[in-house]
Parts: structure tokens; sequence; C-alpha cells
């Protein structure tokens, strides 16, 4: 099991969608972050991520951008990138982007988009 | 007194038949003392009985306006609470409203950008007030507020896709009267639920 706590390993105020968009973006947290984690993981292994450790909360469009892009790009499909993630959280708030996350995973359409850097 | 003198002098006379009446003469007398006996015991029981009976009835009448007083007194706080928190959530949905409507109704600005940023975190902070606020609502208060209770719930993830979706946060932002629209159409629905809400708790 692999730990990812996206307040200490990525930012504290994660926001925006593309590199474009400054510190903190979907697109780096993506392609930095959660990716080569997921390429680490041996079989059966998992990613915890830690969704609240200082963080505030996300937009929807970080957390398309972040999550659902690894199936949109067609990196993993849906059930198999949700099968390598679990959540923990402290605050029960962040039980709702849980749920999200697990929906915008659920709703991408695998390889549905060419992944091109807006860098 | 005049049976006892009887009862006397028939044993007084020694003659059987005498006796016999004396003896005959006695057990009626102890006959009537023992049915007055009991004819005062039993107007002391129904006495006792009736005192209790008061005791009991007037104890349980004081028993029962309390507690309909207690519910009662419950049951009107809970009312106003409830009141109170629709009167916060509209509120809420009218900011949410204004600034999103705002936010979405302009374009990224890049000289104006900690406003921007500003605009933004408000935004999911009030998201935020929204989704604490309706879990907060007492479900079991009213059976149609169930019905509410589970719409508010769609309300809110709705509005955090249709918001806080797209190019929210984005330098890319173009503004989207589209959008804009959406957002205050599902708002004014929803507030105009509330108000009914509202109307109907009170």
């Amino acid at each position: 099991m692999l730990d990812l706590n996206i307040g200490k390993d990525f930012s504290l105020d994660p926001a925006g969608r593309y590199s474009s968009d400054g510190e903190g973006n979907a697109e780096d947290f993506r392609e930095k972050c959660l990716l080569p984690m997921v390429n680490k993981l041996g079989k059966g292994e998992q990613i915890n991520i830690i969704l609240d450790d200082g963080v505030e909360g996300y937009g929807s469009s970080f957390l398309v951008e972040g999550f659902a892009g690894i199936v949109k790009y067609g990196y993993l499909k849906g059930d198999e990138l949700l099968s390598k993630l679990r959540f923990s959280y402290t605050d029960v708030d962040f039980e709702f982007y849980e749920n999200k996350i697990t929906q915008y995973i659920q709703e991408a359409q695998f390889n549905s988009r060419e992944n091109e850097s807006k860098k | 007194m005049s049976q006892k003198n009887n009862i006397n002098t028939h044993l007084e006379s020694g003659n059987t038949e005498d006796i016999l009446l004396a003896i005959e003469s006695l057990a009626h007398a102890v006959m009537a003392r023992t049915e007055y006996l009991i004819a005062l015991e039993s107007s002391l029981d129904s006495i006792w009985a009736a005192i209790l009976i008061s005791v009991a009835g007037g104890i349980s009448a004081a028993l029962a306006a309390y507690l309909f007083t207690c519910f009662h007194s419950r049951s009107v706080r809970k009312k106003e609470n409830c009141a109170h928190m629709a009167r916060n959530l509209n509120e809420q949905i009218l900011i949410l409203e204004e600034k999103s409507i705002y936010y979405w109704l302009s374009d990224f600005d890049k000289n104006d950008e900690t406003l921007q940023t500003s605009e933004a975190l408000s935004i999911k902070s009030i998201l935020t007030v929204l989704r604490s606020l309706t879990q907060a609502m007492p479900a079991h208060l009213i059976k149609k507020e169930n019905e509410l209770l589970n719409e508010l719930k769609c309300f809110n993830g709705d509005m955090y896709d249709l918001i806080t979706g797209e190019d929210f946060e984005s330098k890319d932002r173009q503004s989207s009267k589209n959008k804009a629209t959406k957002i205050s159409k599902k708002c004014g629905i929803m507030r105009s639920k509330i108000v009914k809400l509202e109307y109907s708790i009170v």
C-alpha cells in the first residue's frame, strides 16, 4: 500500500485544470504524482489517497482532470483505476469528494481524448 | 338492653325451652352486630378507595399536562430550528447564486487575479456550508421534508459540478451566459421549494 497525501506530497491548494493554470493544477497532479505511483504499483497493490490533510476542498475541474483524466486519455480503464485507489480522510465532508472522484472516473470514456499539454 | 334482660330472664328460669330461646336471641344479637361491622367496614373501604382514586386521578392529570407541555414545547422548538435552518439555507443559496453568476459572466482577467481567486474560494466555501446545512436538517420533522432533503443533496452535487466544473479556477476561463442561466434557474427553483417548506413548518 502506497500513500499519496495530496496536501503534503502535492499542494495545499489544489486548483485549476491545466499546467497553464499555475501551481497545484490537476494536470501536474495526474502526470507527476498520481500516474507515476499507479505505474509503480505491484499486482493487487493500492494507493491510499489522503484527501484532507491540510487541503480545504477541491473544485470539480481539478478532480475531473486529475483523476478521470487517467481514463479519458487512455492510461487505464475506469474500473481498473478504481481498484487501485482507496481514499482516506478525517473530515467527514470529504466523503463528498470521494464520491465525486468515483463518479467522475466511472463516467469517463476510456481513451476519448488526446492528451495535449496546454503548457 | 331489653334483649340482654330477656336472655337473662330465660337463663334464670332454668327451663330448657327458655335456655334455647336465650341462645337463639344471643345468636340473633351476634348476627346483627356482625352485619353492622361488615357494613361499617365496607363503607370505610369505599371511602379509602374514593380518596385513592381522586389522588391517583389528580397525579395522572398533572403528569399528562406536564408531558404534553414538554412534548409541545419540544416540537415547537424543533419547528423553529427547522424554519431557521431553512432561512439560512435560502440565504446561502442566494449568495451562491449571485457569486457564481458573476463569476461565470466574466472572463478570466489576469489584471484582477486576486479578486477572482477570492471569488472562487468563496464559492467553494459556500458549497461546503450548503452541504453541512443539508446534513443538519432534521429529516424526521415533516414527511415532505425527506423528499426535499434528497432534492437538496442532488442540488448540492449538481451545483458543485455546474459551478466548479470545466474552466473553474482556470486562466482559460471564458464567460458563459448559458452556465450562468442554468445556475440561476436551478438556484431559483430550489429557493422557492425551501420557502414553501419554511411556510409549511411555521
